[in-house]
């Protein structure tokens, strides 16, 4: 599991970050030396050799973005800041110290993981595909297919879908999927998550899956 | 300078008056003890041209000074400013003129430093304040699972930004940062913002066209985007369209909803501070300020971006008519293609 280290000075904040992602199966731990000066600061940090560093631009004793410079002489650990001013500048330079992306308070959890979710994956090699039991999902293409039939998806499915894949085996509630959707520019409303979603049940269901998408009541959507 | 010189005549009307008067009484001496007509005459003359060189001279001393001041005090914008521009002068009354203006002025000046000094403390103080209270509001949001919460955390952060958007529209040294943006990038992180306010109320939206890039400040548009469709959803919007069209070189962002609309009668005073329309005070459910578009058209001002507000309310539709009740409101945001902002973005 990627580790996450939160820098972050309010401690309720703090707590409720870690506390998020950890739910969501990351390894989170804080860090908040904030008595040690910048260098040293910077040093324990990557003594905690994190996959992600989630950094706030504002911190008492230290600026967020300082650090950020020095983390990048030595190390590219990717970088999610977070920043609560309203001023385009400070995100023009967190962006130029070289953080890989930012969050502007305040954010719902659902929309912390896919930032952090989409800075990790930027990482790796994304797969084009994915096998799901006899299937075949094809991300670039849109379909979804077994040996003999092919089905396209739309966008909203594929979406969905993308989602799913991510956690199978997982409860994924409706918020998250919502938050994924509308992350992806697709406005739909309640009506319409569950509309695609019994079209995806469908067309599993024509590929030989019959119950791959089960609902738990008001919990949201597990894949299996 | 010839109207002056009539003033400056009566001004000294009493003075000329004693003067001849007291030139009449010499005479008489002079008659009564018998002086030759002939220096009779001279010692008139005399007389009458010194007081007349002495008129003159004090008249153009005065005339050279106040003919520049009142000069001045047309052009000048900044009439305080009115003493820089003139020289002491070298008689007492436009001396005593002088100094008191002057130091009228500079005592005026210190009283507005202070005061401006007062009121930049204020907004930076202000401005810190409203990081500090999004702090816990970010807890909160992280913490809570509630929809109903969620949806009034968002309205309380909307108030927030208010405020800071008020301050900065008013504040002349807050700069702003020019860049090129997709029109989707913003119009999604509003709505992300607002979604499960907008879901709750189940208001569908129809996003189209958005790819175009617009050379403006994303957070302050964003702000400008954020209040106009509050005001959707505050007033009975039940569909929002939000779509760019190009003419020529502009872009024309529209944000289109099927809300209660605002009355004819109301519709060229939105933009004034404080204005509540009739439908504001009809449907207040929700109080309304009556800040939230005077600001935004302050801000788009402020970015040259034009906004513009088409209307109909159900009470405009002709009586008796039989069409469905039509009401709606368009807000149509301009951003033009100007060589300013290439040149800004570039710098």
């Amino acid at each position: 599991m990627p580790k996450i280290v939160v820098v972050e000075d309010d401690a309720t904040m703090q707590n409720a970050l870690v506390q998020i992602l950890q739910e969501d199966g990351y390894e989170a731990v804080s860090c908040n030396n904030f008595s040690l000066d910048t260098p040293d600061f910077v040093a324990a940090l990557l003594k905690l050799s994190p996959d992600l560093i989630l950094l706030d631009l504002h911190l008492p004793d230290h600026n967020g973005a300082i650090i950020l410079r020095l983390l990048r002489k030595s190390s590219q650990v990717p970088v999610v800041m977070i920043t609560s001013s309203n001023s385009e500048a400070d995100e023009m330079i967190a962006l130029d110290f070289g953080a890989d992306d930012y969050i502007t308070k305040p954010f719902n959890p659902q929309l912390l993981i896919l930032h952090i979710e989409a800075v990790l994956r930027r990482g790796n090699n994304q797969p084009t595909s994915i096998k799901f039991h006899h299937l075949t999902i094809d991300l670039l293409e849109g379909t979804m297919k077994d040996d003999v039939k092919t089905l396209e998806l739309t966008k909203n499915e594929l979406v969905i879908l993308r989602a799913m894949l991510r956690t199978p085996g997982k409860i994924i509630s409706r918020e998250s999927l919502m938050t994924e959707l509308w992350h992806n520019q697709e406005y739909i409303n309640d009506n319409a998550l569950t509309v695609n979603i019994s079209r995806l049940r469908t067309k599993f269901a024509k590929l030989g899956l019959k119950d791959a998408i089960v609902s738990r009541k008001g919990l949201g959507y597990i894949l299996q | 300078m010839k109207k002056y010189a009539i003033y400056f005549v009566r001004d000294h009307l009493s003075a000329i008056c004693i003067a001849l008067a007291s030139l009449f009484i010499l005479n008489l001496f002079l008659f009564a003890f018998r002086i030759p007509p002939t220096l009779e005459i001279f010692i008139n003359i005399f007389l009458v041209a010194t007081y007349i060189i002495i008129l003159i001279v004090e008249y153009f001393k005065r005339a050279r000074f106040y003919n520049t001041l009142c000069r001045h005090f047309g052009q000048l914008d900044q009439k305080y400013l009115i003493t820089e521009t003139l020289e002491r002068p070298n008689f007492l009354d436009g001396q005593i003129l002088y100094d008191v203006i002057y130091e009228t002025d500079k005592s005026m000046r210190e009283e507005i430093t202070k005061n401006s000094a007062t009121l930049d403390d204020f907004c930076d103080y202000l401005e810190l304040w409203i990081h500090e209270a999004k702090t816990p509001i970010s807890a909160i949001s992280l913490l809570n699972r509630d929809a109903n919460i969620t949806a009034e955390l968002t309205t309380l952060d909307n108030y927030l930004e208010q405020i800071l958007y008020f301050t900065r529209s008013k504040n002349a040294n807050q700069d702003y940062l020019f860049n090129s943006f997709k029109l989707s990038q913003i119009i999604e992180r509003v709505l992300e913002k607002n979604r499960v306010i907008l879901q709750k109320k189940q208001i569908s939206l129809q996003v189209s066209n958005l790819d175009t890039k617009v050379s403006t400040d994303a957070k302050w548009l964003e702000f400008i985007i954020n209040q106009i469709l509050q005001n959707s959803i505050k007033y009975g919007a039940k569909n929002i369209k939000i779509y760019a069209e190009k003419s020529s070189n502009d872009t024309l962002l529209n944000i289109v909803d099927d809300g209660i609309g605002i009355s004819t009668k109301d519709l060229p005073r939105v933009f004034e501070k404080s204005f509540t329309g009739q439908n504001g005070r009809k449907f207040s459910s929700t109080y309304s300020t009556g800040m939230g578009l005077h600001i935004v058209k302050n801000l788009c001002t402020k970015l040259g971006h034009d906004i513009e507000i088409i209307s109909t309310d159900k009470t405009s539709a002709p009586a008796g008519s039989h069409l469905p009740n039509h009401s709606g409101t368009s807000v149509i945001i301009t951003f033009h293609d100007h060589d300013y902002y290439k040149n800004v973005i570039s710098a």
